[in-house]
């Protein structure tokens, strides 16, 4: 890249910047997208998923999806990440429903909790982030029933009705464990920003 | 709702948020959301808090084939797009009035030689394949200005004869011609010789030299007497990695 190459900047540019460039159809800005972003998304979809050919499929659909919806995605509605994540998120779920029902109780029961521990040998070879361990710590000060309320709804794509029928409880006392524990994670993880700020 | 007043609704917030509403739920969820301040308020920071819940999963690098296949799909679909809004501004300047390019209709079209059997970046993007020696057909695109999603371009392998089989293709504008190459890489493209036009039906076949060792066959439109080298984007663009369709 030379100073008159008008992408030498690129790297400094925001995320909100990168994505109106791709709404101008220009590859450039996409890629360093996906060398921040890259790794998150892949992390999530595999953790939800539990395999490495279905990770790929749904991070390369959610950043086509990013590619050719550029010029749809708003700013007040949350940040790029959380725009491209969401995007993961959602197409893993889909993913998930799509299993037998065997299947998705197996990954989303027995895996994943314990797949924070067991990747942590695979986090130690490749990427590791402090902000991972943030909000795992602030996720381990919630009382052990919201927490698992929230890990199946986001990780498990579990809907609340299906939680309540599964664990034999009122749908009401799951919808008010998945708010408590949101609004404790909120609460938690200001508290640390603070902390470290 | 206004700010600073209890609402009967925000025990759906956390739900809506980590999208577990039914959907006839989120429907109702939504129309409230629009015009209730307090729950929009407590929905943003309870966003943030779900958000942060993708960091907690251990970090993985993905494997280094995710970037290099999107970059791949995303360079064929901006050239198309570079392609086709070049001609179609040429189009304009030149000839009748055409209807205006509209980049997800364009992008959708490229998006079809992108997406093979359903499954994202498939064989398209492993690779130019060697061309097998059966009979073989090879469906391409056409950009807008010449002719557009309504157009075929096909190239036809039989034996040591190869073909470009067009349909419903609008002639070059007047003063120019077709002219077709062979890319051996994505900026090196090779003459074939065939400098063509197209009559009132839309309808021609062009034979071709051998497509061997060549990832791409593009056409451009060109000066009557043809160029050395492609001086616009193009207008027709086979992809030879294709699986294409084989027949006895």
């Amino acid at each position: 890249m030379t100073p008159a190459d008008p992408g030498h900047d690129l790297p400094r540019r925001t995320d909100e910047e990168l994505v109106q460039a791709v709404a101008r159809i220009e590859p450039a800005p996409f890629e360093v997208l996906y060398q921040r972003h890259g790794a998150a998304a892949y992390s999530l979809a595999r953790y939800m998923l539990g395999s490495h050919g279905h990770a790929e499929d749904v991070v390369q659909e959610a950043f086509m999806n990013l590619w050719r919806g550029a010029a749809r995605y708003d700013p007040a509605r949350g940040s790029v990440r959380s725009w491209l994540l969401g995007m993961v998120r959602n197409r893993s779920i889909d993913m998930l429903r799509s299993l037998t029902a065997h299947e998705r109780r197996r990954i989303s029961i027995v895996g994943l909790e314990d797949r924070i521990a067991a990747d942590e040998e695979i986090e130690r070879e490749c990427i590791r982030r402090a902000e991972a361990n943030r909000v795992r710590s602030a996720l381990g000060t919630l009382p052990p029933d919201q927490r698992q309320v929230l890990w199946l709804t986001y990780f498990g794509g579990w809907t609340q009705t299906e939680i309540a029928k599964h664990f034999d409880m009122p749908l009401g006392t799951v919808k008010g464990r998945a708010r408590l524990g949101l609004e404790k994670l909120r609460w938690s993880l200001h508290e640390s920003a603070h902390a470290e700020g | 709702m206004k700010p600073g007043h209890d609402c009967d609704h925000t025990h759906l917030t956390a739900a809506w948020v980590l999208g577990t509403l039914t959907p006839a739920e989120a429907e109702r969820f939504a129309a409230h959301l629009a015009a209730c301040v307090v729950c929009q308020a407590e929905v943003a920071s309870l966003r943030d808090a779900a958000d942060a819940m993708a960091d907690a999963v251990p970090a993985v690098a993905p494997p280094p084939g995710v970037s290099a296949r999107l970059m791949a799909a995303v360079g064929r679909e901006a050239e198309l797009f570079r392609a086709a809004s070049a001609q179609e501004a040429y189009a304009a300047s030149t000839r009748r009035p055409r209807r205006r390019l509209r980049r997800g209709a364009l992008l959708a079209v490229a998006a079809v030689s992108l997406f093979v059997g359903g499954s994202i970046l498939g064989g398209v993007l492993d690779g130019p394949e060697n061309l097998r020696p059966a009979s073989r057909t090879i469906a391409g695109k056409v950009a807008l200005a010449a002719g557009g999603p309504g157009a075929e371009a096909e190239i036809m392998v039989r034996g040591d004869d190869t073909a470009l089989v067009l349909s419903n293709v609008d002639p070059p504008a007047e003063g120019r011609i077709y002219q077709a190459w062979l890319e051996r890489s994505p900026s090196v493209a090779v003459a074939t010789g065939a400098l063509f036009s197209v009559g009132t039906s839309g309808d021609t076949t062009i034979r071709l030299p051998s497509l061997r060792g060549a990832q791409r066959m593009i056409v451009t439109s060109e000066p009557s007497s043809g160029s050395t080298v492609p001086t616009l984007p193009p207008v027709m663009v086979v992809d030879l990695s294709a699986p294409g369709r084989t027949s006895p």
